[in-house]
């Protein structure tokens, strides 16, 4: 009888494994997938439309210029990105030397179509060119990273570039005379 | 009533509880419907792995693949691949009955086993979803710990590889982020795989954590804390005849180091 019951068992254990096994190809094969987008900002139920920048004094670029670029060392964190704001002139050429350091993450910011993934343990290198609009562009987490994925979020806050600002400051002059 | 109580004494029942625990507060992180999905889905292949294997067992048997099941459902990605969680539950299950220690106990910790072979054969899809409380780890955890006097091997894992992460560079707090956590409160303390003296939980747990330190060092795009509780499992054995040896040594009246 308790031999019966064990057989029991193992046909049930065998079919039930074999027939999960044949579902889950099947449903690979067969289903578009329905996924939650983690690359996709608007599923997280965030606005991705950057924004006018205020204040721009009290903000410093990140990193350091060499040789015209500036180089960054972007990180991740669950569930944050440092630095936090990332602060880069108008137009300039950035480097993101970008890493994950608990989970893999990835970085996008959706108006300026940047997006990649961020190593964990290690550097990679990622570049892309700042708007020559100034505001404040939102960042989002690429890659699901836990449970407040949707929650992880930065700023890449563009300031007017060096010659912006002369014209800006050269208007104002002209406007006040 | 005395029936509760005696269930709830159980350890199994409590780490079961304990996952369970997590699996509902991760849910209001969103997609629970996928969480949800993702962990009944590890479950079942695990416990039908086990039938298939075994045929009827132990209640605590069938626990053990429970829990097996919910851990697995808990570190991989919702959107994950499902042949990944398949792989992981049959490969992490099979592995305790190939490897076998005397015959007797198992050698490798059956999720990390699973979850590295998966990691394999499909590349990474595991990203510790379910440990979203470091509060519940800490403290809920860590009186399960107690309560199976299991506490020295998770302390001794964050001691070192917090000192490990301090001397390659990383933050102070990287042993005390969340996925370090979880694996150091409920992965490295299975009873079956991780020794019961306090002693040989210090040397288990310190190991554990220099191993994950070198392994992140060098390989830091894989899973490094479960090839390092891996590679502590397959040297357990070792330990033991060394300590055997040692304590033959000493019964026999020569103190040996």
């Amino acid at each position: 009888m308790k031999k019966q019951h064990g057989n029991l068992y193992r046909a049930t254990g065998t079919i039930g494994l074999i027939t999960l096994l044949a579902l889950t190809l099947w449903s690979q094969y067969k289903q578009k997938s329905n996924e939650h987008d983690h690359s996709d900002a608007l599923q997280h139920g965030n606005t991705i439309a950057s924004a006018p920048l205020k204040d721009t004094e009290k903000f410093i670029p990140s990193g350091a210029l060499n040789s015209g670029i500036r180089i960054i060392d972007y990180d991740a964190y669950q569930y944050r990105f440092v630095p936090e704001p990332l602060v880069v002139y108008a137009g300039e050429s950035v480097e993101l030397r970008l890493k994950s350091n608990d989970t893999k993450h990835g970085v996008m910011i959706p108006e300026i179509n940047f997006s990649a993934e961020m190593p964990l343990g290690k550097r990679k290198i990622a570049t892309f060119k700042a708007p020559l609009k100034a505001g404040e562009y939102p960042i989002f987490c690429s890659i699901f990273c836990g449970s407040d994925h949707g929650d992880m979020r930065g700023k890449l806050i563009v300031l007017p570039s060096p010659e912006q600002k002369g014209e800006i400051q050269h208007e104002q002059a002209h406007s006040n005379n | 009533m005395n029936k509760l109580i005696q269930i709830t004494k159980s350890p199994k029942i409590r780490i079961i509880s304990l996952l369970a625990i997590f699996a509902v507060w991760s849910m209001f992180g969103g997609i629970a419907q996928k969480k949800l999905y993702v962990i009944g889905y590890a479950v079942t292949a695990t416990v039908f792995t086990q039938w298939m294997i075994w045929g009827r067992t132990k209640l605590s048997m069938f626990q053990s693949a429970v829990i097996t099941g919910l851990i697995i459902g808990l570190l991989i990605a919702p959107s994950g691949n499902l042949l990944f969680i398949w792989t992981a539950a049959v490969a992490g299950i099979t592995a305790k009955r190939i490897f076998r220690f005397r015959g007797k106990r198992h050698i490798f910790n059956p999720a990390a086993f699973g979850l590295i072979i998966s990691e394999i054969i499909f590349s990474n899809h595991i990203n510790w979803w379910g440990n979203s409380s470091s509060i519940i780890i800490i403290i809920i955890g860590g009186c399960i710990l107690f309560s199976l006097n299991r506490l020295s091997t998770a302390f001794a894992y964050i001691i070192v590889r917090t000192v490990g992460a301090v001397l390659m560079g990383s933050s102070f707090n990287t042993a005390l982020m969340l996925p370090n956590l979880f694996f150091a409160f409920i992965m490295l303390i299975e009873p079956k795989t991780s020794p019961s003296k306090r002693i040989e939980q210090w040397l288990f747990g310190g190991t554990c954590g220099l191993l994950s330190t070198i392994f992140y060092r060098f390989f830091a795009s894989f899973e490094c804390g479960l090839l390092a509780l891996l590679a502590v499992n397959a040297m357990r054995p070792l330990f033991f005849n060394f300590i055997q040896f040692i304590s033959i040594k000493k019964t026999g009246g020569i103190h040996e180091i």
